[in-house]
């Protein structure tokens, strides 16, 4: 059953009663919020993801709930707790639906011990995945909104899951967080997109959350094969242009850019080089997605 | 000790414990003792390679020696070798990839 084979009165219900539970990639969360903000977002961006049974398992256990005290009437904050511990401050109210996308990201990291966890977006075509790492503001999430809606499967905006042998990864696929000027530019580019309310003044600008497309939210459990790594970089103007780039380099970048690396010790650094042996890795640069697109069909899969 | 206080007889040890990958031209190495990964170019990466060869600890000429044997460097200045080699080694050291120990 999907979300949106539920009515609204039932969403509504889960949410203020013994949670939501929804599986998104290989994790199920289980989310409380009494926030109209949060079901307004969830039953937007969340409809294609399966709705799993009240009192199931669930690996998150997670609320959005408006903060104590005076924050409850003075500029009204919310805050983010996983099993009833809050790590996160509490923000406006009006940020509520990114804090919980935020909040599940830190969630999958902490439970995606049994994959190396690359802070890069993924998509996949025919099998073979491209693995994009990037620091924030490169342009990373604005080219997987793009690609996606060119013939290229979402593995994940943020989180990159690679099983520890290197040799697979497994889609997480979520919505995808776009930021300011990058909102319109994928709202042109891919008009059929659907986007959560923008939400203004946040740390990091005007974020809104893009819905990941029905088929890759369907094909949760097919894996793929790791072929490309490739580091975009934004640069305005720039005609897009793909360079090669040395494994040994990449190596070291993936790895500074890896969430859970240090903390896996010998397998992280075994996962990594094997991934980076899998992979063929470049630099792109780029400015316009058209341009991109075009650079990204006409990969090769690596010798 | 700095590297250029000691003395050939002074002991290099291998203060990492070290797994390794080779590209052509570079070395990855990841010291599973303290999580850091290195980017090393190769002739660099031999003279841990020798380190480890020599069960992790050996006087800094016989060191050199090895090294030198290992990259077949026997057309090169003596003098520039070693000051090539004493670079490297004080990086290893500021990377704590290495510990300088004077000879008993």
């Amino acid at each position: 059953m999907r979300l949106s084979d539920l009515s609204d009165v039932e969403v509504r219900r889960r949410l203020r009663g013994e949670g939501l539970t929804l599986r998104t990639g290989p994790f199920v969360m289980r989310l409380r919020s009494s926030l109209d903000e949060i079901h307004a977002g969830v039953t937007t961006l969340y409809a294609d993801y399966p709705a799993e049974d009240d009192g199931g398992f669930a690996d998150f256990h997670v609320a959005v709930a408006p903060a104590g005290g005076l924050r409850a009437w003075v500029r009204p904050q919310v805050a983010f707790s996983l099993d009833g511990w809050s790590p996160f401050n509490t923000l406006p109210r009006g940020q509520a639906l990114p804090l919980l996308e935020w909040g599940l990201n830190w969630c999958a990291n902490l439970q995606g011990l049994h994959f190396l966890v690359l802070h890069a977006g993924a998509i996949e075509r025919d099998g073979r995945v491209a693995i994009l790492p990037a620091p924030p503001g490169s342009g990373k999430s604005t080219l997987c909104a793009g690609l996606i809606h060119r013939g290229w499967r979402l593995f994940s905006d943020e989180m990159a899951l690679v099983s520890m042998d290197g040799a697979s990864l497994t889609p997480l696929a979520r919505p995808v967080s776009l930021k300011n000027r990058s909102i319109d530019v994928i709202r042109d580019f891919a008009p059929q997109s659907v986007f959560s309310r923008p939400v203004r003044d946040t740390a990091k600008g005007t974020v809104a959350l893009m819905k990941a497309p029905t088929d890759s939210v369907l094909r949760k459990h097919d894996t793929a094969t790791p072929a490309w790594i490739v580091f975009p970089r934004f640069e305005a103007g720039a005609p897009a242009r793909l360079t090669p780039r040395s494994k040994g380099r990449t190596c070291l970048e993936v790895g500074t850019n890896a969430l859970n690396y240090t903390h896996l010790g010998r397998a992280g650094f075994a996962a990594l080089t094997n991934l980076v042996d899998r992979c063929d890795c470049y630099d792109l640069i780029y400015s316009d997605l058209g341009e991109a697109e075009k650079i990204f069909a006409a990969l090769e899969p690596p010798a | 000790m700095g590297i250029d206080d000691i003395s050939p007889r002074d002991i290099v040890r291998l203060a990492a414990d070290l797994s390794w990958k080779r590209w052509d031209d570079e070395v990855v190495i990841h010291d599973d003792a303290t999580g850091n990964t290195h980017l090393l170019a190769p002739d660099a990466a031999e003279i841990l390679a020798c380190l480890e060869a020599a069960g992790g600890a050996c006087p800094r000429a016989d060191l050199a020696r090895r090294v030198s044997l290992r990259l077949d460097v026997a057309t090169v200045e003596e003098t520039e070798f070693a000051t090539w080699i004493a670079e490297i080694l004080s990086d290893f050291k500021a990377m704590d990839l290495i510990d300088l120990e004077p000879a008993r």
